[in-house]
């Protein structure tokens, strides 16, 4: 069952790209706005680089978080599925995963220019980098998808979603920024990895919550 | 419905509540030890801690109420959760008023991220987002849900928000008064005592606003 | 250099003012509410 709807989030990506590509977008007009208020040409933002990595990945969460789930909000598509007998917290659990690949996949895309236009070194130790945004990209995702499930059918969906996300989501992007200095100023691992184990403990925590919690939150 | 007042037991947690809080007054005035460099101000200690704490046990409670929304699918459990969704913002707004009016004397700045306030106002943020939804969310059985979700979530954040923000910043040294143990004993004794009473304030203040939603779901219906 | 007595004095009035208003706007809407409440009953009634 968890299969189909991964594979069926999967599918509906693949054929339309809307996700991701808006994802890319949005965060390329993030990245521009940084430059110029910054005023990169004249200022070395490499001290700052991993928290606003992190907030332009905020920004982008919003939104495509929001396009997920308007999928199902456009035919009712959302009726249908919560009105077939099945245990609704694969949805969750499906969205949560389908989205970490979609966000995954556009952070891969956009490091490149968020490094190159902010006149930032690229990472060496890039593996490690990539390997710890998996973890801290599920992490955002499972607090961004229980928070759509509740807002998305509001009328003001596009301004709750994000007032709910940013609060709930703070100590995700404040491990993230310290994991992600850490890595770019090769500190040693024991330095930052209380923070790894924050990410963790919010992914289990919230996947958990929002597994049981879908349930209720789905019903009509 | 009768006026909650005409109750025995609510006039008489009224009665209490307002004799302890005059002693508790008193107390405060007369009685705590006057600390050298602060003076007076220290003396706010005495309702910021408490009213964090009352803030604190009330979102507890809209956790709690959420969860028994789900078991019990019983609307009192609902009104309970806004009830106290309602008074713990109070109290937190008024850890975050009180918050900046103590530091500015003592720091000599209003604000620092200092975890237990950074806590509070990410808590604040949230229930702003809460009562946002509870208007916006859609009609009345889905927000009822909804806002049980949200009262859980919220709750269940609190430690990891709080461990979080503690090690974001740790060269911030924290409030003034943190080790409560190592407070000298005129200090801690009138600090319980003031605690405790906010809590019986805190457990009238719930009772009525739970009773006035009771009230106004009766009447509104009935129209 | 700071008077701290205002800010003490400033913080007791704030948070006992908001209590005491609050139980104040209760009473109040309690007041409204029991009143729709005999209209409608009386309505019903008569």
């Amino acid at each position: 069952m968890f299969f189909t709807l991964f594979k069926k989030e999967l599918f509906i990506e693949f054929r339309t790209k809307e996700v991701v590509l808006s994802m890319l977008i949005f965060g390329l007009s993030i990245i521009l706005a940084f430059a110029f208020s910054s005023n990169v040409s004249k200022v070395i933002v490499a001290n700052y680089a991993p928290g606003m990595f992190w907030v332009m990945i905020l920004f982008v969460t919003t939104l495509g978080v929001h396009r997920s789930f308007s999928y199902e909000k456009e035919f009712d598509a959302f009726s249908l599925l919560v009105g077939s007998p099945i245990d609704r917290g694969m949805i969750y659990l499906a969205k949560w995963l389908s989205g970490s690949i979609f966000l995954t996949i556009m952070e891969a895309i956009i490091v490149i220019p968020f490094f190159k236009f902010l006149l930032i070194e690229l990472p060496s130790n890039f593996l490690l980098f990539s390997m710890t945004s998996i973890l801290i990209n599920l992490a955002i995702m499972s607090v961004a998808i229980l928070v759509a499930g509740i807002a998305m059918r509001a009328s003001l969906s596009e301004v709750l979603v994000p007032i709910l996300f940013f609060p709930l989501v703070s100590p995700v992007i404040i491990a993230a920024t310290k994991i992600t200095s850490g890595i770019l100023s090769n500190d040693p691992y024991q330095l930052w990895q209380i923070w790894l184990l924050i990410v963790v403990s919010v992914i289990v925590i919230f996947v958990l919550a929002g597994y049981t919690l879908f349930d209720f939150i789905t019903e009509e | 419905m009768q006026p909650f007042f005409k109750n025995r037991t609510n006039s008489l947690i009224l009665f209490l509540v307002i004799f302890f809080l005059f002693l508790n007054i008193y107390n405060i005035i007369y009685n705590t030890p006057m600390v050298p460099d602060q003076h007076w101000a220290q003396k706010i200690f005495y309702v910021h801690v408490p009213s964090a704490w009352v803030g604190f046990l009330s979102y507890f409670i809209v956790m709690i109420a959420g969860i028994m929304f789900f078991i019990k699918n019983n609307n009192f459990w609902d009104n309970v959760g806004l009830a106290a969704a309602e008074i713990g913002t109070i109290f937190i707004s008024l850890v975050l008023i009180t918050g900046p009016i103590w530091a500015t004397p003592i720091w000599g700045k209003p604000w620092i991220w200092e975890p237990r306030l950074t806590t509070t106002l990410i808590l604040f943020l949230i229930y702003i987002g809460y009562f946002m939804m509870r208007s916006f969310g859609g009609h009345a059985e889905r927000v009822k849900r909804y806002a049980a979700s949200l009262g859980i979530i919220a709750f269940l954040d609190v430690p990891i928000i709080f461990v979080s923000v503690q090690f974001w910043a740790p060269e911030i040294q924290s409030h003034p008064q943190v080790e409560m143990a190592n407070q000298p004993p005129g200090i801690l004794g009138a600090f319980l005592i003031s605690l405790s009473i906010f809590t019986l304030l805190y457990i009238l203040m719930l009772k009525y606003r739970i009773y006035v939603i009771q009230l106004k779901n009766k009447v509104i219906h009935h129209v | 250099m700071f008077n701290f007595f205002n800010y003490f004095i400033a913080v007791y009035l704030i948070v006992f003012g908001s209590v005491i208003f609050w139980f104040g706007y209760q009473y109040i809407l309690e007041l409204k509410l029991l009143k729709t409440q005999s209209i409608n009953h009386n309505k019903e009634m008569g």
